[in-house]
């Protein structure tokens, strides 16, 4: 199919550079090369020991981001953060050399008397931390990239009420490495539960959405707080998921996509009298096939329940299966 | 924008060294520079390609040939038809056997996906370079590569201090 002679009557324009350069001396080259390392803690740091002109390309602002949107959806976890306040301290899940130690990420502060630091959880690489003034009681939170060290105080939504309990979530948009989305969930001024969406990108709160409750969401002793578990949020398909707590068990679930706040109700009864300290009985979960679970612990049985949504739009739960902690772990029993 | 029937068109690439190729335009779409060429209505039937020689551009064009998307009848832009698994699997295959080349053709191949705007091309060469020098010691990268350390011995220190974990 080739032929020696032809007629050529366009051209694409010829190569910036000199074709004679190879590869790896062309500079946006070795770039689109050194993006496809293992998304390995370890591969940047031994790559720019190999010399000069690598450790510089790989040291640009712009080539971490370019990195991590390379390799999103396939990024190791490295590690974990223990939320005990008034601690927040790495702790490395993989094998040397991707081993990072804990100093390295921990999270560094001035012990301070009136402050306690725990988070809502990490996610694309973030870390949101949670401070908690205990005089006088109120909280803020801080976007924290362990990797960098940069901190961003994204300040609170007007109408929140800092001085009862709030969770929130921290992530990025899919294809975009450069900003980040936080999403507080709380008690707002009007004693409702309340959400609020803050963008890095624009620099502002959204508006607060807001959603009925029922009256047993409530704290007990206190009417006027929602129960709200400080549990991380989880997210399934487009929505995050929080535990509420008190005398009765429930999710409040925020819909990235609608901007939605709904509360759900959970398949199990919960006997009265059951506080905020019985909710490590309960666990939201992403199933395998990516939907809304809900664990149950009971003795040493645990309940699986799959939120299954019908042809006409009602959803309700399903129970999937009990598990049997103690012959899963051969716990003898007396 | 010019959107030609799914069908026979053919169009001739021409190399530096003389030699043409005629190809399917769907074949030579494959590469981004040249689609947007034919979508501005810029390209005659023969294209002149600078840079890449004989040599490399019939294997650009046998790894475009074999890439290209078996013509879909939705009419929807070729480069969004989804293979079945068991094509893709079988274009893995493929690859692997295409790019079994020594360096230096490799190296040639990533700057004619690079200059062509072949992404599946580009991210098969370079990914085969990394895959090449992942799990070994720096001496064996540079020596790979042939990059020259140029690093004096205590800066060379200093770095693998700064995060000596990684080195472990």
């Amino acid at each position: 199919m080739s032929r020696e002679e032809g007629k050529t009557s366009s051209s694409i324009p010829p190569h910036p550079r000199s074709p004679v350069v190879g590869p790896l001396e062309d500079d946006d080259l070795l770039l689109e090369i050194l993006l496809r390392l293992p998304p390995q803690p370890s591969s940047l740091p031994r790559a720019s020991a190999v010399c000069r002109r690598w450790r510089l390309l790989i040291s640009e602002p712009g080539f971490s981001h370019r990195f991590r949107r390379y390799h999103r959806g396939n990024l190791p976890i490295i590690g974990f953060y223990d939320r005990n306040p008034p601690y927040l301290s790495f702790v490395p899940a993989l094998e040397g050399p991707d081993r990072i130690p804990f100093e390295r990420l921990s999270w560094q502060y001035q012990r301070e008397q009136e402050l306690d630091f725990s988070t809502f959880g990490c996610r694309d690489g973030l870390v949101l931390v949670h401070v908690k003034y205990l005089e006088p009681l109120k909280r803020h939170v801080l976007v924290w990239d362990p990797i960098t060290g940069e901190q961003h105080n994204p300040g609170i939504p007007p109408g929140f009420d800092t001085g009862k309990r709030f969770n929130g979530a921290v992530f990025r948009s899919a294809g975009d490495a450069d900003h980040f989305q936080v999403v507080l969930v709380g008690n707002g001024d009007n004693q409702l539960p309340v959400a609020s969406v803050y963008s890095s990108e624009t620099n502002v709160w959204s508006n607060l959405f807001s959603t009925s409750l029922p009256l047993k969401y409530y704290t007990d002793p206190f009417p006027s707080f929602i129960g709200l578990s400080l549990e991380p949020a989880v997210l399934v398909r487009n929505s995050l998921h929080w535990l509420l707590g008190a005398g009765s068990v429930g999710i409040l679930e925020f819909d990235l996509e609608r901007h939605n706040l709904v509360v759900i109700g959970v398949p199990v009864h919960v006997p009265a009298g059951c506080h905020f300290g019985s909710n490590d009985r309960f666990s939201i979960i992403r199933t395998e096939d990516g939907g809304l679970g809900f664990l149950s612990l009971s003795d040493f049985n645990v309940q699986l329940w799959k939120r299954k949504t019908e042809y006409d739009g009602v959803a309700s739960w399903v129970m999937e299966k009990i598990i049997e902690l103690d012959k899963l772990l051969k716990i003898p029993l007396d | 924008m010019a959107t030609r029937e799914a069908g026979k068109k053919m169009i001739m690439l021409k190399s530096p060294d003389g030699m043409e190729f005629e190809v399917e335009e769907a074949v030579a779409m494959e590469s981004q520079t040249i689609r947007k060429m034919i979508e501005d209505d810029c390209a005659d039937t023969a294209i002149l390609i600078p840079n890449i020689n004989s040599k490399i551009l019939s294997r650009v064009i046998e790894y475009c040939n074999k890439h290209v998307p078996t013509t879909g009848a939705t009419g929807a832009a070729a480069s969004d038809t989804v293979a079945p698994a068991a094509l893709a699997e079988d274009l893995k295959i493929w690859d692997a056997e295409f790019i079994k080349v020594n360096r230096a053709t490799r190296f040639d191949l990533i700057q004619a996906a690079s200059y062509l705007n072949i992404k599946g091309l580009l991210d098969l060469t370079s990914q085969t370079t990394i895959d090449t020098i992942s799990d070994n010691s720096l001496e064996e990268i540079r020596s790979f590569l042939s990059t020259k350390n140029d690093y004096l011995p205590e800066e060379e220190q200093t770095i693998r201090r700064e995060n000596q974990w990684a080195f472990q």
